[in-house]
């Protein structure tokens, strides 16, 4: 592993890998965090991910060289102990000008036929690095490069929850209604913070998410299901 | 002794009441946030003084403090910020356990010195814990605020009733310092030497935009360097904007971020940088670590 750490206050440390998006770095922070709560659950209170880094907060304080050793330790030995074994999750998504605000205004802007887009949208697998911004917002890589597109300058006061919005060179699911600034090109009837349920989230870091064109009358359909609590995600 | 629930109503809400406790931990992997009492530390010295157990919920007030009747018995205790408190329009002071009997009568007036003000109650408020605690946010809780038909549930005492003849003598002393305790934050080699120099030197601030979230602080530290990947952010950490401002970032905060985290604020000087309002000078002291 190429990385470095050093401590940012007594109980707060900080790994940085090189600085890029990549599922390599992804699988590598997935590897390492497995091992670190695997071999030091009982220092760890918590391990926060970005896209090259990961911190991890200290249920005590910490020396510089009780780090070093505990993160060689781990690099020598213990890194094939946490086999990684990502799922693929189907994710629906009806995209129709009645669910999303942006859609005929980014396809014009692109130059784009609906069909087109909804084809770039859906035909990668995402790759969720890391929950952030709101509750259940996925950070997922791999939107097509066709789609990138700014984000909006005026943020928008209302989004609601569930739209599916490009940003960037980012595509991403605003679990909740929010203020935004994406483009919304779509909305999923599933809920991607629920606490009814036990973790609220169902995808794991580092799974896949892969976005199903529906019709609204399927949309309306599974929304209900979801509401009463009855839909149950399903994998590729 | 038998504990039961009674009810706080709200005459008027104030404008940014809220339930608060020592946050939700361990549930960043989702993307929550800590949340908790912006002031930690009047957080806890108002469950001290009650002998409540250290996660009891408080009530957390900021600018304008509401109006509150309590239905039944209870023992409260003011603590953080200095404001006008009274009970049924006789002024109270912060630190003083009251014994409030049915149908008493709290308001606050004027905050005087400070931004936050807690009200502890013995056994704490009620509200419900989800994912390990009662702090309210948007998105998690029911709500964000206390409005006027919010109702909330605390532990009558059915013991408030012995009067007091003293009372720890709080002030607000503490929180008097401009001088705030920083690290280098996890992005501090990328600054220039003289954004360096004037982090050093410089008094900053506070700006008018401040919330649960953050706090702003005015500054003119023009540079060049560009957004970061998203990395992790924590409450205490302080963001570079493009425009040159700094952002402090606060319990409510979103748990990553994509501007450089040049500083790392104590958890010590986070309270104190809590309690500070608008227009307020700091300056930092840089620690090495």
């Amino acid at each position: 592993m190429n990385i470095s750490w050093r401590l940012i206050q007594p109980n707060l440390a900080e790994i940085k890998w090189p600085n890029a998006i990549s599922v390599d770095i992804l699988e590598e922070q997935i590897t390492l965090k497995n091992a670190l709560l695997e071999q030091n659950r009982m220092i760890i209170y918590e391990i926060r991910m970005g896209y090259h880094t990961l911190s991890i907060l200290f249920a005590k304080e910490m020396k510089g060289s009780e780090l070093n050793s505990i993160i060689d330790s781990l690099q020598i030995t213990n890194l094939s102990l946490c086999p990684y074994n990502p799922k693929k999750w189907l994710v629906p998504v009806c995209y129709h000008t009645s669910l999303a605000q942006d859609l005929g205004k980014f396809c014009v802007s692109k130059g784009l036929d609906l069909e087109d887009l909804i084809h770039m949208h859906t035909s990668q697998e995402y790759k969720l690095h890391f929950y952030g911004f709101l509750p259940g917002f996925m950070y997922l890589g791999g939107l097509d490069k066709r789609l990138h597109f700014p984000r909006k300058s005026n943020p928008d006061i209302y989004v609601p929850a569930g739209s599916v919005g490009i940003g960037g060179e980012q595509t991403g699911i605003y679990p909740m209604p929010s203020p935004g600034g994406w483009h919304i090109i779509g909305r999923s009837p599933l809920k991607f913070f629920d606490l009814r349920f036990n973790p609220p989230v169902i995808p794991d870091q580092g799974d896949y998410i892969i976005f199903e064109s529906v019709s609204v009358s399927d949309y309306e359909l599974i929304a209900k299901e979801v509401s009463e609590g009855q839909y149950i995600w399903k994998n590729a | 002794m038998l504990k039961s629930n009674s009810k706080i109503r709200f005459i008027k809400p104030g404008l940014l009441t809220s339930v608060q406790d020592h946050g939700r931990f361990g549930y960043a992997d989702f993307g929550v946030p800590y949340s908790g009492a912006m002031d930690q530390f009047s957080y806890s010295l108002a469950n001290l003084l009650l002998d409540n157990g250290e996660e009891a919920a408080v009530l957390e007030m900021a600018l304008l403090g509401p109006e509150m009747v309590f239905e039944m018995a209870a023992t409260v205790v003011f603590t953080g910020a200095l404001a006008e408190i009274f009970l049924n329009e006789i002024p109270q002071p912060i630190g003083k356990l009251l014994y409030l009997q049915p149908n008493d009568r709290v308001r606050i007036g004027h905050f005087i010195k400070g931004q936050w003000l807690y009200m502890g109650v013995k056994g704490g408020i009620l509200s419900p814990i989800i994912l390990e605690s009662r702090s309210w946010f948007e998105g998690i809780s029911d709500q964000k605020v206390a409005s006027k038909d919010t109702i909330i549930h605390y532990t009558t005492d059915p013991d408030a009733a012995i009067p007091q003849n003293s009372h720890p003598k709080l002030t607000h002393a503490w929180f008097e310092t401009n001088k705030i305790d920083v690290y280098p934050g996890p992005d501090w080699d990328i600054l220039p030497e003289a954004i360096k120099q004037q982090l050093h030197e410089h008094k900053f601030t506070i700006g008018k935009l401040t919330s649960r979230m953050g706090i702003q602080l005015k500054s003119n530290l023009i540079h060049q360097i560009p957004d970061i990947l998203t990395a992790p952010v924590y409450p205490g950490t302080i963001q570079l904007t493009p425009s040159g401002n700094l952002i402090v970032l606060m319990r409510d905060a979103q748990v990553t971020g994509g501007y450089p985290r040049i500083l790392q604020v104590t958890d010590h000087s986070l309270n104190i940088i809590a309690q500070k309002t608008t227009s307020e000078l700091v300056s930092f002291r840089i620690l090495n670590y």
